[in-house]
């Protein structure tokens, strides 16, 4: 061998094809990961309770489920389950209240929104609505019991709850004035909405930087001083803004921003953080983006949308009779060739949770539904599993390897989706 | 009467010695790290081709269809969303392409013999990159180590008695002399040698968490209950194929 002679480079530059494919190849490989994992997703149903109209689970796995009024618009009591005990409590209940004298029953009756705290160890429940304002109502998961209210009665009366993301210790309630509750004092304490300025819809923004609780009481909004207007859909920002919208109009306003509420309860701020959707127009969704306030789309939907679902993509999923999909940094939407009624969509994968009605007869309780599992980026199915009775809610754990899924039937289906098969 | 005189070896000689027996010591286990490292690659790309033979050709085909379905409905619709849909899936099934095209369709299995895995950890052990006394040395061991790890991941013995061979007769094997130049040299590929250990169990790792290796695990765990998975998710894939067909076929032509 000749010593002299360097050796031939095999490869000085790596080519960009290669590099291509590489990254091609390991989507694929990914692709069939997914698919294995979410193929061999594990239902398993249990009865827990009958006719629950919504659950919610912690980021500690509790599940809350609450019972509401004929018209959706009360909650009637609230039961806590821990899937790991397997140990179900009711904590709210009309027999409970009917203990607690005419002020507690009167509470009960008029609550309206639960949440759970970032820490998952509350759930907070809130009443509207009512012209004597009432402070919220605060249970504790693991004992599964009522621990008290909080906040001074003349100063709450939330339509709903939001967390901030960017410090699990903070929930903002909004109602007819905003607040901003340190949820992990003991007990909570509630800060007053500090007030940056009024934009042109009525939005009050809090920054990430201010103290909540320094301005004076003159800051405080003026639809809480008029006592005429309420507070919708407050929202945290990634970067700690919250942005809540404010209305002293009439009351179809009012209901129409309430609607937006319910229809967005799950997230309403996008995935990346930057739009926020406020309201649906007719045939439309509107969003705007967080920082500014400004509009960033306006879509086309149904007429009618039941459930609005952003996606990990960012991409904004919405049910009305057919299910479209948003982008929103276009503000485009196009139908997909699906029929659902709900939507829930993964927290991580680009994959989206259905419910979609298989017969729809004169009585609705007798309908029964799929839950279909179905990958966005080229629709195909990757699970299936019948239910019976309406799909009232579906929720996804915080670290997606579990489908809460809630029934009219009173079943909570559980999709566990585990590495091993 | 003569006496003949005994060596007596110097401190720097003792230390040499101490310190050959414990570049020794590293060499051998860094040859056996090196022998788990390229198995698990071996064992994954093997499961990568197989993977590719059986599921991704499929997946390539459904994405072909989908853009194919997608394109239509745009030339039908011609909204700048279906448009749009359109071109995502052409790319989709573009990369999908590149991937398939891009690995080896013949599918091997990764089985190495008690010689093959011998012969390796000779070669890990004479060649290491990290063993190297200067960059020329270590430029030539890096290539032989590229090559070795192929041949080994091939199961190919005879190219790796090669690359033994080319390096045992290269100048770059011989050792200078002076106990401490040799004594700098030893001391400097004992650091390479700890350095490239402390590497190795992140790469082992890195391996180990990757997606293919998680299906890879999925893929032992049917095996042990007497089922196939790459085999059902063909099957699956199939069907999906199927579906994808027919809505192509009930879409209106232009």
């Amino acid at each position: 061998m000749d010593s002299h002679q360097s050796p031939k480079p095999e490869c000085l530059v790596p080519s960009p094809t290669g590099a291509l494919a590489r990254t091609a190849a390991s989507a694929l490989i990914k692709r069939g990961l997914q698919d294995v994992t979410f193929t061999c997703a594990r239902w398993t149903r249990k009865h827990l309770w009958e006719g629950p109209r919504a659950v919610r689970v912690s980021p500690l796995g509790y599940v809350a489920g609450r019972w509401e009024s004929r018209y959706g618009d009360r909650i009637l009591s609230i039961a806590i389950y821990n899937p790991e005990s397997d140990r179900r409590s009711v904590i709210e209940a009309p027999c409970l209240a009917t203990r607690l004298g005419g002020a507690e029953q009167k509470l009960l009756d008029l609550l309206t929104s639960f949440a759970w705290s970032p820490c998952g160890r509350y759930l907070l429940a809130a009443a509207v609505d009512d012209p004597a304002p009432l402070p919220l109502r605060l249970y504790g998961a693991k004992q599964s019991e009522f621990l008290g209210v909080i906040g001074e009665p003349d100063v709450v009366q939330p339509v709903s709850l939001r967390h901030a993301p960017w410090k699990a210790k903070y929930l903002a309630t909004a109602g007819h004035a905003i607040r901003i509750w340190d949820i992990e004092c003991n007990p909570p304490e509630p800060f007053r909405l500090a007030k940056r300025a009024a934009l042109d819809f009525s939005a009050w923004v809090l920054q990430a930087n201010q103290t909540p609780g320094e301005l004076p009481s003159e800051d405080l909004p003026p639809a809480h001083r008029s006592g005429g207007g309420a507070f919708a859909n407050p929202a945290f920002s990634a970067d700690g803004t919250l942005i809540a919208v404010s209305t002293e109009s009439t009351e179809s306003v009012l209901s129409q921003l309430r609607k937006a509420t319910a229809l967005s309860s799950g997230q309403q701020v996008s995935t990346e953080w930057n739009e926020l959707v406020l309201s649906q127009g007719p045939e439309s969704i509107v969003g705007f983006e967080v920082s500014t306030l400004e509009q960033r789309f306006e879509a086309k939907t149904p007429a009618t949308v039941d459930s609005l679902s952003w996606a990990a993509s960012g991409e904004l999923i919405a049910c009305g009779e057919r299910v479209y999909r948003i982008e929103a940094r276009r503000g485009t939407s196009s139908a997909l060739p699906l029929q659902a009624e709900f939507c829930c969509c993964h927290p991580v994968h680009d994959i989206c949770a259905f419910a979609s009605c298989k017969s729809k007869g004169s009585r609705r309780s007798l309908s029964s539904y799929n839950v279909l599992l179905v990958r966005l980026a080229d629709l195909v199915t990757v699970a299936e599993q019948p239910v019976a009775g309406d799909v009232d809610d579906m929720c996804w754990s915080p670290d997606g390897r579990k489908l809460y899924v809630v029934t009219s039937a009173g079943d909570l289906w559980t999709c566990a989706f585990s590495e091993v098969p | 009467m003569h006496k003949s005189i005994a060596h007596l070896p110097t401190p720097e000689e003792e230390e040499l010695a101490t310190k050959r027996v414990e570049l020794n010591r590293l060499e051998d286990e860094l040859a056996e790290r090196e022998l788990r490292l390229a198995g698990i690659r071996g064992e994954l790309a093997a499961f990568q081709r197989r993977y590719f033979r059986t599921v991704g050709l499929l997946y390539v085909e459904l994405d072909e269809i989908n853009a194919q379905t997608a394109e239509q409905q745009a030339r039908s619709v011609k909204t700048e969303a279906a448009t749009s849909a359109a071109a995502s899936a052409r790319q989709r099934a573009r990369e999908s392409r590149a991937a398939l095209d891009a690995q080896a369709t013949e599918a091997r299995d990764f089985a190495p013999s008690a010689e093959l895995k011998s012969l390796y950890r000779e070669v890990a052990k004479r060649v290491h990159p990290d063993l190297a006394a200067d960059a020329a040395d270590r430029s030539k061991r890096e290539r032989l180590m590229a090559q070795a790890n192929q041949a080994y991941e091939q199961g190919d013995a005879d190219r790796l008695r090669k690359i033994l061979e080319e390096y045992e007769t290269s100048p770059e094997s011989v050792h200078g002399s002076g106990v401490a130049a040799d004594l700098v040299r030893v001391i400097r590929k004992i650091a390479q040698a700890k350095k490239r250990l402390a590497q190795i169990d992140p790469e082992i790792h890195e391996l180990l968490d990757s997606d293919l290796a998680k299906l890879k695990a999925k893929a032992e765990e049917w095996q042990k209950q007497g089922r196939d998975l790459l085999v059902e998710m063909a099957e699956r894939v199939q069907e999906q194929i199927a579906g994808a067909r027919r809505r192509l076929e009930e879409l209106p032509l232009d």
